[in-house]
């Protein structure tokens, strides 16, 4: 295999697949990898490793009070904080944690284990349980106290406090494998198992549909104004836009960035710049300005991209590879 | 990177399904298998190579009535390939009671699960003290051993010799291709059930050149599913027959449970071979027929109430 050509950056290889990457509230950036170590790095550091989990990372994000919150394929959701042991905040003995969420509004943190989705707050853990498996959590980005929850035939919102309530549920047949809220909270999106995208208008639940995708829509990232959405699952980036109250309806979407043989896997919107970066299954990963088309190629001939994350200043991309390579580029 | 054997196993409940697996978990075969189990299986075992799930049967919205995969699969060998270590096989462990078109559908319709694996076998454990009961008793048992690529004929020191014949004989009523090994407690090799790519017809014919041939067996089992075996020594017409078989399923495909074949295509110098599951097909062409070898085409249907005369019909109009 040939090693994958980078411009502008420093590079690693892990012997594990790089699940997700993240930048802590401190600014500190971690890979989660299939090993069940992060990776910690500050800048110009190399890593330093940390073991968390026993087998892989399943599940990776910024904690609320600082470090990093991982769920594992062991069972166990912990918080890991530079200088300290990882510290265990729940374990069920045989399923797996394969999401988090937290709130940096409310505080809160949460987790899904099978049909299960916990929220905790302080010592307290809450669990709201579905019919179905809990694909996907996200807090609500106003006060961070709602929890949208997806699964087959919708998605569930819950209020944080109460376990006792029933939950507000919005319909769509079929399987929604993740869901993300947008900047104002307005609309819920959901990717599903169809090549597809489905939203919510939240107020009233209009339904919209996004799809013409030829593979499966893994990655969301919403513009820094939260007026669109860019997406993975075609050999360009796809965006939609949310202003007014229909969102996407009604309006084609944009294509951003070249036109190759790889399919975008992950996308990253730039914190402070109209700025899109994206990673593919064929290894590239490429910068491009929103509305100037020209791509900027970052990496090359890599193996599937599998996260990217711009550090919270906007200054670097972190990128990981399914075959274990990492790295951080410059950002534009 | 090579993709990942996947085994489904199948069988009835008390069959021996989770005598095999604890072998499988135990054994110091210096393989690294993980094993997939469900909500109800009775694995004793505390390992981290076995995966808990809730068999989860979700329909795909593509206009396709009898297409379910399973949700909780594509979440689970999606999460198991994101692991250090790499696995020799993933063993599936499926209810006793459940149909096992969902699982296998699901490796032909997930693009991540397509990429990562490739369905190895279809492995039904029998019981042969009591599988004659069931069959009278429960339609899953009759499809679970119609569907299968491969059978594990359990328990074989509980019965007489007569009693063995007699049981082997109502399986190859009820499925004419798939391979029979004799066990007494799971006893088994690993290695000859595992891994075998048993899936894949033009590999086993390779193994048993004979496969397809006709046999001396029943064709059909009171239930009403059996098979039709279909042979031609003319090349067919590669249009009419991907048309034909493509129709066929689409009408058909909620009786029809297997379908293999191999096709001797005009102008083509490979085998077309091609297998389905319901509705779900794929196919290719492959190995090269030989010089000097005798080419023919031969399709294998197992399904219920199959009308052998509209089959032999519809095949004998894509000759060339």
């Amino acid at each position: 295999m040939s090693e994958p050509r980078l411009t502008n950056g420093q590079s690693w290889r892990f012997d594990a697949p790089v699940v997700a990457c993240v930048y802590d509230i401190n600014g500190i950036g971690a890979f989660a990898l299939g090993d069940g170590t992060l990776r910690v790095f500050a800048a110009d550091q190399p890593p330093k490793t940390i073991d968390v989990h026993r087998g892989a990372i399943l599940a990776l994000s910024a904690h609320p009070e600082g470090g990093f919150l991982t769920g594992g394929d062991d069972g166990r959701l912990v918080h890991t904080t530079l200088g300290e042991p990882p510290r265990e905040i729940y374990a069920h003995k045989s399923r797996w944690i394969d999401n988090v969420a937290v709130s940096s509004e409310s505080g809160l943190i949460a987790c899904t284990s099978g049909k299960t989705a916990i929220i905790f707050q302080g010592d307290q853990a809450t669990e709201f349980t579905h019919a179905t498996t809990a694909t996907g959590i996200a807090f609500d980005p106003n006060k961070g106290r709602r929890l949208a929850v997806s699964h087959y035939n919708g998605a569930s919102l819950w209020w944080a406090k109460s376990a006792t309530h029933e939950p507000k549920v919005l319909k769509w047949k079929g399987s929604h494998l993740s869901i993300s809220w947008s900047p104002d909270g307005r609309f819920l999106i959901s990717s599903m198992q169809e090549n597809a995208l489905h939203g919510w208008r939240v107020e009233d639940a209009a339904d919209m549909r996004m799809s013409g995708y030829p593979s499966k829509v893994k990655s969301l990232a919403w513009d820094r104004r939260g007026r669109a959405l860019f997406t993975s699952g075609s050999s360009r980036v796809v965006g939609w836009t949310f202003t007014g109250r229909n969102g996407p309806m009604g309006r084609e979407p944009v294509e951003i960035g070249p036109d190759r043989d790889g399919i975008v896997q992950v996308v990253a919107a730039h914190p402070e710049l109209d700025l899109i970066a994206a990673g593919t299954s064929d290894g590239a990963v490429w910068f491009e300005w929103i509305g100037e088309p020209g791509a900027n190629f970052a990496m090359l001939n890599g193996a599937k991209i599998t996260t990217l994350n711009f550090s919270p200043d906007g200054a670097h991309l972190a990128i990981g590879s399914e075959d274990g390579f990492a790295a951080l580029v410059q950002a534009a | 990177m090579p993709q990942v054997p996947v085994t489904v196993l199948t069988g009835y409940l008390g069959a021996g399904k989770t005598t095999l697996l604890n072998r499988i978990l135990t054994e110091n075969h210096g393989k690294r298998y993980a094993v997939i189990v469900n909500e109800f299986g009775e694995i004793g075992i505390d390992n981290d190579l076995v995966v808990d799930t809730d068999e989860e049967v979700f329909e795909m919205n593509n206009g396709c009535i009898c297409c379910t995969v399973r949700g909780d699969l594509i979440r689970i060998l999606g999460g198991l390939m994101k692991r250090k270590e790499k696995f020799d096989a993933i063993l599936i462990e499926t209810t006793g009671l459940a149909d096992p078109s969902p699982v296998v559908q699901t490796f032909f319709v997930d693009e991540d699960v397509k990429e990562k694996t490739r369905l190895d076998s279809i492995t039904t454990v029998v019981d042969a003290k009591h599988i004659a009961q069931r069959l009278k008793e429960s339609n899953e048992a009759v499809e679970q051993i119609a569907f299968a690529d491969q059978i594990l004929l359990n328990k074989t020191d509980l019965v007489t010799a007569e009693e063995l014949a007699n049981v082997e004989k109502i399986i190859r009523s009820l499925n004419p291709l798939a391979p029979i090994h004799r066990t007494e407690r799971c006893s088994i090799d690993l290695d000859k059930v595992l891994g075998q790519n048993a899936f894949d017809l033009a590999h086993a014919l390779e193994l048993k050149p004979h496969l397809l041939d006709g046999n001396e067996y029943e064709h059909e089992h009171e239930s009403g599913i059996g098979s039709v075996s279909l042979s031609s020594a003319l090349p067919l017409d590669g249009d009419k027959v991907t048309e034909w078989l493509r129709n066929l399923l689409t009408e058909r495909g909620q009786n029809i449970l297997r379908t293999k074949g191999i096709l001797d295509v005009k102008n083509r110098d490979e085998r077309l071979v091609f297998q389905a599951v319901h509705m779900v097909m794929e196919g290719d062409y492959q190995s090269a027929w030989k010089p000097d070898e005798k080419r023919y085409s031969r399709i294998v249907f197992i399904g219920r109430d199959l009308d052998e005369a509209e089959l032999r019909r519809g095949f004998s109009a894509c000759v060339a």
